[in-house]
């Protein structure tokens, strides 16, 4: 016991004291004699060591509150029980979520794998409607009105860099080819439509099918044309515009033209020498409408110039100037009238 | 009471997995808590269910406790933020806190084995009486001052107090014990008019 200096201590302070406490408390005969000693030494101390202890006395009045019998021997059992069982079911589930999200990841991984692979991308532009694509390889594409374009999601991946077209779009292809003598697989890009395989290293060109017949324009670089038909290939030039018919294979070579073919990515229709029909079923193609000529011999009419397109009603109204007709719409029917 | 010493040893048996660890500190410190858990929560099952939730949360966790040398100041903290939760969960509309709103079950009376038949007379049952009426919290801290023997510091972790706080609680409650005990002049008429005061002071 630390030497204190108990003959100043108020009853607050033996409240306070540790060793005075476990005196009281546990009556230990080492504390009994040590206080019995200090009492004789200090008899002025005795009536507040007194009233101290009654303090503590009744505090510690208190009964204790024991566990009713086997209590306390059950709730151990309990205790070990739920742990082992815990431990089992934590061991359990953690070994099946490792299994089952093992399992879940490839299985996953396997179907997106299959999907990314296997999916295609399809991009498709209603009457009157054109849009621009972005290729993964970073290559343009301007799809025309009424037309449908679809690329594989694992384009990136793939061999050949392929895209499906129905309809007209303008390309302008990424060049990956470093060696012109050299060409690897991989550099190539292909355009394939019902009728025709377009291929080309890097390059732009406009590429329309409809009604059987492809059209392709070569405004730069090189392209080879194969009629999916007969096999049969061609080197195009620059500036150089084919016809393929989609179902004989049949090729036709126009040695220019091609800025006219693709004039409408600027939103002109550039005619030379072109009939009035094939102005008409361009238009039709483009907005979806069917265009009846009251006058039939008009249809015939050859028309060299610059037709607006940037809506139905500019190509409309520039057409009835040329021809000189009236415009009567019922529905989707347009009927042009000689004035 | 167990010494100290053995405390961070067993301990650290418990930590490292130690089944036995397990066993001796249940059986070495059961009393105690089943007392204390019976003080604040008054029903078997509850205190059942606390300490159940105590020991299984310990060993479920013991890779990561901290050490400790003192085991049953240890498990009471413990004990007691398991029961504080157990009452918020009961009663989900306020939170209660071991504060003045509930009990803490401890029953202060004359006929105790520390007090002399000699000193029981009308003083010491009016002291007694006037100690029923400490609060809760008063008594939670008289009851692990004098009956856990936990030091002010200890107790002021254990209650979420700073330990000026504690010391001003504790020492309130004593200045109350102590105004009663300290009879200058004409015994009867003073513990009358102390009572009075002491009862003024605790409302």
């Amino acid at each position: 016991m630390e030497k204190k200096d108990y003959s100043l201590f108020t009853a607050a302070d033996f409240l306070d004291d540790a060793d005075f406490l476990r005196y009281v408390k546990y009556g230990y005969l080492n504390d009994v004699t040590f206080w019995e000693q200090w009492l004789q030494e200090n008899p002025k101390q005795r009536k507040v060591f007194e009233l101290a202890k009654l303090q503590l006395g009744l505090i510690l009045s208190s009964a204790p509150l024991i566990a009713p019998q086997g209590f306390e021997g059950k709730l151990l059992a309990d205790i070990k029980q739920s742990i082992s069982s815990r431990k089992h079911a934590l061991s359990v589930k953690r070994r099946n979520y490792y299994w089952a999200s093992g399992i879940a990841a490839s299985l996953i991984f396997a179907l997106f794998s299959a999907w990314f692979f296997n999916s295609m991308i399809t991009v498709q532009t209603s009457y009157g409607e054109t849009r621009k694509i972005s290729l993964p390889d970073g290559s343009q594409i301007t799809l025309n009105a009424n037309s449908t374009l679809s690329y594989p999601r694992a384009y990136a991946w793939k061999n050949i860099r392929t895209v499906d077209l129905n309809g007209e779009a303008y390309f302008k292809v990424v060049h990956f080819n470093k060696n012109q003598d050299n060409i690897k697989s991989g550099e190539l890009f292909e355009a394939v439509t019902g009728g025709v395989e377009v291929q080309v290293l890097g390059t732009e060109f406009n590429l329309k099918e409809r009604h059987g017949e492809a059209h392709i324009a070569l405004i730069n670089g090189r392209v080879q044309v194969k009629s999916k038909v007969t096999g049969k290939k061609y080197l195009m030039e620059p500036g150089n515009v084919i016809k393929v018919n989609a179902k004989t294979g049949e090729l036709m070579v126009n040695e220019s033209g091609s800025e006219l073919q693709s004039a409408w990515t600027d939103g002109r229709l550039l005619v030379s020498q072109t009939s009035v029909n094939e102005i008409i079923t361009a238009f039709e193609d483009l907005y979806g409408y069917k265009v009846i000529l009251d006058n039939p011999a008009l249809g015939k009419k050859k028309i060299d110039g610059s037709i607006s397109i940037k809506s139905e009603q500019s190509l409309l109204f520039t057409l009835s100037n040329i021809l000189n007709v009236n415009i009567k719409r019922e529905g989707k029917i347009i009927r042009l009238q000689s004035r | 009471m167990i010494p100290k010493q053995n405390d961070t040893d067993l301990w650290a048996s418990l930590l490292k997995g130690d089944n036995d660890a397990l066993d001796k500190i249940y059986k070495a410190h059961f009393q105690s808590l089943f007392q204390y858990g019976m003080r604040m929560l008054h029903h078997e099952e509850e205190v059942r269910d606390c300490l159940h939730n105590l020991f299984v949360k310990i060993w479920e966790n013991r890779k990561s406790l901290n050490q400790t040398d003192h085991i049953r100041y240890y498990l009471i903290s413990s004990l007691r933020n398991i029961i504080i939760n157990h009452r918020n969960k009961e009663s989900k509309y306020e939170k209660i806190e071991a504060s003045d709103e509930t009990v803490f079950d401890l029953k202060f009376t004359v006929e105790s084995e520390y007090i002399q038949k000699e000193e029981i007379n009308e003083k010491t049952l009016q002291l007694a009486q006037a100690m029923n009426q400490l609060t809760a919290r008063q008594k939670e801290i008289i009851y692990l001052k004098y009956f856990e023997e936990l030091d002010y510091n200890q107790i002021a972790e254990i209650l979420d107090l700073t330990t000026k706080g504690a010391y001003k609680l504790s020492a309130r409650a004593l200045d109350a014990l102590r105004e009663i005990m300290q009879v200058d002049k004409g015994l009867l008429l003073l513990l009358l008019l102390e009572l009075k005061k002491f009862q003024i002071f605790l409302k």
